[in-house]
């Protein structure tokens, strides 16, 4: 079933990843030593980690109508960018990261996809790194696009008009982290990453045989 | 039980300080090939159409052509390149796909040696590929190559069964991970936790394969990226693929 949005992220510290791989093995195994955690987390390509809904505790109304309790359904698609190595050196390797992730958000359908944390500085607003769009919408929007999600269209953010109903366990770079994007923005930008950011912020894109087959792989 | 290949290996002075990892190297990649071909041959007893049992033998042969293949490169640089079937992460293996022909299960069989075990041998093949010398590097690269061969063929039967009840796929997947790559796992594994892996041909090449610039961990780790990404071929959704390889041993 297609889902309305996705964020793609990936961890800010090897402790989060730890953390996310705890969890995916379950209380009943022990938990990964870090040396294993550094060398395996590199090696997992994109994908969806887990589910998320959101949605609204207050009634909203657009126009005439009137959208309270909505919710949305979502998916975190982690790029498994590894922590140590968001410096140039791996901007290759982690715009293909991003882009895979991406190519998982459009396969599960996704309407609006946020691109989180060190994501949408890679792509640098350049929409056109990213796969075939189809009818997804990708957003450099970090919590400010889960409310637009929630809402239906741009609100008066108020942290207090919002739930994030999370049934999502990982703590992705960047998202859901509004007191940290509020006090981003109360100050002058500074440094790359706030400016591309800044400078992508105010546009939403959208635009988004094998002949040799033998018998024994023509089975049907 | 039927002789799957001579190797007629004949022992030759070493001509390289790196001949020994290959060796080893080369000692798992035989052995590899070697069930492989037995699970082909295997697989051709349960086959009941006559053109999927020449298929099956087929592929057999092409597996122990990749053997005589390896044991060649093996001679080139002056090693006797050993194998053996029976050892026991191997055995293991060989059993678990034995499993699937006990149950006449045809798609499981092409799971376990298409999906998992094929996954295995393309990654780390290429990985070699690209750090072994002259032949043996270009060998292994062209072996990989001819075995994600083998792994897309078997795509179009595998993702046909899936879309015929996704769920009941998904969960013979699961099943035969939990054997399979359990077993694939430990064999990939850092170190050798539990004693000699019984192929190398003295102690444990693991810690050596930095000087043949390589590693253990890298081995372990484009395996598993290769199995993730074959198994989101086959549409399995990557949340599920993902909490399976992270509950795998270590």
């Amino acid at each position: 079933m297609d889902v309305d949005f996705a964020l793609i992220g990936h961890q800010e510290s090897w402790r989060a990843a730890a953390d996310v791989l705890a969890v995916l093995r379950g209380p009943e195994r022990m938990r990964l030593p870090d040396d294993e955690i550094r060398d395996i987390l590199p090696w997992i390509p994109p994908r969806a980690v887990c589910h998320v809904e959101v949605g609204s505790v207050f009634d909203t109304k657009i126009g005439d109508t009137k959208i309270g309790g909505a919710k949305a359904r979502g998916l975190y698609i982690d790029s498994f960018i590894p922590p140590d190595r968001l410096e140039a050196a791996y901007v290759h390797e982690n715009i293909a990261r991003v882009r895979a992730a991406a190519a998982c958000a459009i396969r599960d359908g996704a309407k609006i996809v946020s691109l989180g944390g060190f994501s949408s500085i890679l792509i640098e607003g350049n929409f056109d790194q990213l796969p075939e769009r189809h009818a997804t919408v990708f957003t450099t929007g970090n919590t400010l696009t889960v409310g637009f999600i929630v809402q239906g269209e741009p609100p008066q953010l108020n942290a207090a008009d919002r739930r994030s109903d999370r049934r999502c366990w990982v703590r992705p770079r960047s998202l859901f982290s509004a007191p940290r994007e509020a006090r981003a923005a109360q100050r002058p930008q500074r440094g790359a990453a706030t400016q591309a950011r800044g400078r992508v912020a105010s546009r939403w894109s959208s635009g988004g045989n094998r002949d040799r087959s033998t018998a024994l792989f023509r089975r049907s | 039980m039927e002789t799957l290949v001579g190797l007629n290996c004949s022992t030759v002075e070493c001509t390289s300080p790196n001949a020994p990892i290959w060796q080893d190297i080369l000692a798992q990649a035989v052995t590899g090939e070697l069930m492989a071909a037995m699970n082909y041959a295997s697989l051709s007893e349960i086959c009941d159409n006559p053109a999927e049992v020449a298929d099956a033998l087929e592929h057999a042969q092409i597996e122990r052509g990749h053997a005589a293949r390896f044991a060649a490169e093996g001679r080139k640089i002056g090693v006797d390149v050993s194998n053996n079937v029976d050892a026991k992460h191997w055995k293991r293996l060989r059993e678990e796909f034995l499993g699937c022909i006990t149950e006449r299960d045809f798609i499981g069989c092409l799971i376990v040696q298409e999906i998992m075990l094929e996954s295995f041998a393309v990654a780390s093949y290429a990985r070699v590929g690209k750090v072994a010398p002259g032949s043996l590097g270009t060998t292994f690269a062209s072996i990989a190559a001819e075995e994600e061969e083998h792994v897309d063929h078997a795509m179009e039967i595998l993702r046909a069964e899936r879309a015929l009840d996704a769920q009941r796929f998904d969960d013979k997947v699961y099943r035969l991970h939990l054997d399979v790559m359990t077993t694939l796992a430990k064999m990939l594994a850092k170190e050798c936790k539990d004693g000699h892996c019984e192929v190398c041909h003295a102690s444990c090449v693991k810690p050596a394969l930095f000087d043949v610039s390589l590693s253990a961990a890298e081995l372990r780790g484009a395996s598993l990226q290769q199995y993730l990404k074959t198994l989101d071929m086959l549409g399995i959704p990557g949340e599920l693929t993902l909490a399976w390889v992270a509950q795998l041993p270590v």
